[in-house]
């Protein structure tokens, strides 16, 4: 009996096989998809005729819950899409709501939630270097990586109170002021992360090893990128310069100094090489905002406690590390959101490798899957 | 930006209440396919499709943005309840087949030229039901929620009736 026939998406699947190849299934527990994906595969030898995602496995329903919850009470799930970069997701929805409800932030608020939201980059992109690393069989390279993000978390951690899913924006604002010790502790992060953004270089971007697994590998044209609507690194990799904080700048981003790292190979060392700019672009921002922290409140005082935004829609996007967040939220002038959409960058970076696949090698496919950035609560919602 | 559009029947909405789009555009269901095609020649990509549920319709918008002239368009229009139904897009743009499944899904509506619209976040088999579909007391008129949509047309009505009477 072939295991595949007892399930709906193998059977479809199954259908237009051709009687040369084999189906393989990765997945949904497999240590290269990076929580619960799963992967079909079509295989001729090593080679893939056709490969398809298979999602849901860890599908909560969150637009579903933004309906019958208030809009406070819905604020704390956007922590819980992307646990990489949860304050991307905070601001996000927090920002849509104000743009709804018409409340203001103060400027240091704007300030504090730059400096906060770069340094969850960074920890998104160190953790996403690290276990790419593993993926493609480099066992010491995460040890690295978390040591230093072990920093940040515990920077992280003193002002929002969590480790990982944080809740650390408020409507008009955030939940507490940082103090003279975060300060002194980011700007000696901020030193001690370039010297290690050299070893890094030093140790695995120079590596032979590591070029012969990326280089030419996965190769995304511009045209597909556009096709499929993927953003962020993946999109910067095939030398689309398109970053929510240049393009359509939400916060103080307009106020910082800073590039957009554009590679132009497509391949799956210009996505790391992009990523890897970026902490060092990130630093830059973290720096220049702590140089230019206004003073003054870091909540308005003035924004309402029971939250009833007047009949309209509002949509907000900013950058994650992973791509263009958009939170969509329709208000029929009631407690609860009307509706809530939730646009994920990896949802649409995803959809593109069914067709960039065929006729890769499976073990390339591999590396591919990684050099996405998948963080799949976000992709399931 | 309309300039690409033309020839097709458009409605350019502006209005404060809709808030974080560059353009507001509302068309005929009938006509999302030559929007789209428009849109994908002029080098827009696709952000993302999604529906919502009203007493008389189903409103579906499309977001469009642009890689160097940024700033997201929405394309939104509103089909009938019976038959729930419109001409997929998903051969001008393939990121829209699993945006497509996902409405599909959430909503039960039917993207015609769908090349495999099946459900894609929800269980396959043993389930039932669209899980975003509002009961009766839930669901709004979307002249509650967007009257901007309908004011111009009723202005223009009432001119006529002056004009008859």
């Amino acid at each position: 009996m072939e295991f595949w026939k007892e399930d709906f998406y193998s059977r479809k699947f199954a259908e237009k096989k051709r009687d040369d190849t084999i189906i393989v299934n990765m997945g949904p527990q497999h240590p290269a998809t990076h929580g619960v994906l799963r992967v079909l595969v079509e295989l001729y030898g090593e080679y893939i005729v056709r490969s398809e995602c298979v999602l849901g496995y860890l599908h909560r329903m969150q637009e579903k819950m933004g309906e019958v919850k208030t809009f406070p009470q819905f604020y704390p799930n956007t922590g819980r899409l992307d646990y990489a970069h949860a304050l991307a997701w905070n601001w996000a929805y927090v920002g849509a709501v104000e743009k709804l409800a018409g409340i203001e932030v103060p400027e240091r608020a704007e300030y504090i939630r730059v400096i906060t939201t770069e340094l969850n980059r960074i920890s998104s992109h160190l953790l996403w270097w690290g276990v790419y690393l593993l993926d493609l069989g480099a066992f010491t390279p995460v040890m690295y990586a978390f040591e230093d993000r072990e920093i940040l978390l515990d920077i992280l951690q003193k002002i929002t109170g969590s480790r990982l899913t944080y809740t650390y924006f408020r409507f008009g604002g955030v939940f507490q002021d940082i103090d003279s010790k975060f300060i002194e502790q980011t700007k000696t992060f901020c030193k001690r992360m370039r010297s290690r953004l050299n070893l890094y270089r030093d140790f695995v971007t120079e590596n032979i090893i590591f070029r012969k697994r990326v280089e030419g590998v996965g190769v995304f044209s511009k045209d597909l990128i556009t096709k499929y609507g993927a953003t962020g690194p993946v999109a910067r990799g095939s030398g689309i310069k398109y970053d929510v904080r240049k393009a359509e700048p939400y916060g103080v981003y307009d106020k910082f100094d800073f590039e957009i790292p554009v590679e132009e190979s497509g391949d799956c060392l210009a996505r790391y090489m992009v990523r890897m700019k970026e902490i060092e672009q990130s630093l830059n921002i973290i720096e220049q905002a702590l140089e230019g922290l206004p003073e003054g409140d870091f909540r308005n005082k003035k924004a309402p406690k029971i939250l009833k935004p007047p009949p309209g829609e509002a949509y907000f996007s900013v950058e994650s590390a992973r791509g263009k967040v958009g939170i969509y939220v329709v208000s029929d002038g009631g407690l609860n959101p009307y509706r809530v959409k939730l646009r994920s960058p990896t949802y649409s970076n995803l959809s593109l490798l069914n067709e960039a696949s065929e006729g890769m090698l499976l073990a390339d496919y591999v590396a591919t899957l990684g050099s996405l950035d998948l963080v799949i609560p976000e992709i399931d919602k | 930006m309309e300039n690409f559009l033309i020839g097709i029947d458009i409605k350019i909405i502006e209005d404060e209440r809709l808030k974080g789009s560059k353009k507001q555009i509302l068309i005929d269901p009938q006509n999302i396919r030559e929007v789209t095609k428009r849109f994908r020649e002029n080098g827009y990509f696709l952000e993302d499709v999604m529906s919502m549920e009203f007493k008389e319709c189903f409103h579906l918008l499309y977001r469009f943005n642009h890689f160097e002239n940024p700033g997201t368009i929405t394309v939104r229009t509103s089909i009938e309840k019976e038959p729930a139904e419109i001409e997929s897009i998903s051969d001008i743009y393939p990121g829209a087949l699993w945006h497509e499944r996902e409405v599909y899904e959430f909503f039960g509506i039917n993207f015609k030229g769908h090349p495999d619209l099946k459900p894609l976040l929800l269980p396959a088999e043993d389930f039932e039901g669209n899980p975003l579909r509002k009961d009766e007391k839930s669901a709004k008129s979307i002249k509650d929620i967007f009257p901007m949509f309908f004011e111009e047309s009723e202005q223009e009505e009432s001119e006529g009736k002056e004009e008859q009477s």
